[in-house]
């Protein structure tokens, strides 16, 4: 069992952070500010997400996309639910989004969701984030669990998955529809301090 | 795959059954005369509960059993939780209680989960009360995928998936908490329409 760092009599005071930095990227919670970043991102990628990502039509004004930034941010405080910025440290390039969504707070148990602007992708950027996140996780909010999970057709979602240690433990068909509405097969990969790929504490 | 004519406007219109049938075993939405029985069973099952299931503690007496199917008929109005009692036909002995989690009724996709009185187990009841309500499921409700979940140490329940043919679809580790406070892997079994329904009951 990792650290108890979040026996908080209230959630709100569980300690978060400002920014994570890695060797390329960096990310933090989102601002205001990011508005136009995150509605061009989301512009230039709209056919890139819609296979797979409810929001492909979002984002069509900068007052669309402050309003959905109030809500991550507010969603921040509460700890109810992590939506964080991906960003290229050397340019400041704004590349895409990663969130830490709470599933279960007894046990500690967090999903991990990603998506990358077009022109960012093949790099390799979503699995530094998701690194930074995943220490975060365990370190910081003591989690017992992570998961990612993915329609069993998006194979960079899963490739991305492999890369990072998680174990791919079901497969569950017609478990929901696609933003087509197909129905589609949902892969859920996990990791677990038990595995080679779980943050170790460090010296 | 099944196509309902027309699908209602509203999920609270969404017909469902006033009972079902087996051979052995009666399933119907619990009434409020019924929290005696209930509480009885549960009384005589809390040992047999306790490692799996969270709720025994919450029928202290029998009005929190009245209570508890107050609001499951609350829950049916609104075609959220849907929970039955089982009943043996031929005594109308209440045997246990099964439901389906609150479905996605977009997707059609649903969950049952299921007790049974401890003096109960060990002749097939469960099977066959299961059985009545995947079968509503597929048949009457169009669903797309009827699921089982259960703790990995539960060998009893996940023998009902298996028995009613349900494929392992995998084996999430620390997904829950158990009863006791430790982390627990959940096993996930499910049919879908084009899968062969009991290829191995009896």
């Amino acid at each position: 069992m990792p650290d108890e760092p979040t026996q908080q009599t209230y959630r709100t005071l569980i300690p978060l952070f400002d920014e994570l930095r890695g060797e390329r990227v960096l990310v933090r919670p989102y601002r205001l500010e990011d508005a136009e970043a995150l509605r061009a991102a989301v512009d230039e990628s709209r056919e890139h997400l819609r296979p797979w990502l409810p929001f492909a039509d979002a984002h069509q004004t900068i007052e669309e996309s402050r309003d959905w930034i109030a809500h991550r941010m507010a969603d921040w405080l509460l700890r109810g639910d992590f939506g964080m910025t991906i960003w290229e440290l050397a340019s400041g390039r704004y590349l895409g989004g990663i969130g830490l969504h709470p599933r279960d707070w007894t046990i500690r148990y967090f999903e991990i969701g990603f998506w990358l602007r077009a022109s960012a992708e093949g790099h390799g950027y979503v699995t530094e984030a998701a690194r930074l996140v995943i220490d975060f996780a365990a370190r910081g909010l003591g989690a017992n669990r992570l998961e990612i999970r993915c329609d069993a057709r998006n194979t960079r979602s899963a490739a991305v998955a492999e890369r990072l240690g998680f174990t791919r433990e079901a497969e569950l068909r017609n478990n929901m529809r696609a933003p087509d509405g197909s129905l589609r097969t949902t892969l859920v990969y996990g990791l677990t301090p038990a595995d080679p790929a779980w943050p170790r504490t460090r010296e | 795959m099944n196509q309902p004519s027309e699908p209602p406007q509203y999920v609270t219109e969404i017909p469902l059954f006033a009972e079902l049938r087996g051979p052995r075993v009666l399933l119907r939405p619990y009434r409020e005369d019924d929290a005696p029985a209930l509480f009885a069973a549960i009384e005589e099952s809390r040992e047999h509960l306790r490692p799996f299931l969270p709720w025994e503690r919450f029928h202290q007496t029998v009005a929190d059993s009245r209570d508890w199917i107050v609001r499951m008929r609350a829950q049916w109005l609104l075609r959220g939780q849907l929970t039955v009692g089982i009943w043996e036909a031929a005594t109308g002995r209440y045997l246990g209680g099964s439901s389906y989690h609150p479905p996605d009724w977009d997707a059609r996709t649903f969950e049952i989960g299921y007790w049974l009185r401890a003096s109960a187990e060990g002749h097939g009841y469960m099977s066959e009360a299961v059985r009545l309500l995947v079968d509503y499921a597929f048949d009457q409700l169009a669903a797309n995928r009827v699921c089982i979940t259960c703790d990995a140490r539960n060998t009893r329940s996940a023998a009902v998936a298996r028995r009613l043919g349900f494929h392992l679809e995998g084996r999430l580790r620390n997904h829950m908490w158990s009863t006791e406070g430790q982390p627990r892997d959940r096993l996930i079994f499910a049919l879908i329409p084009d899968d062969p329904r009991y290829p191995s009951a009896r």
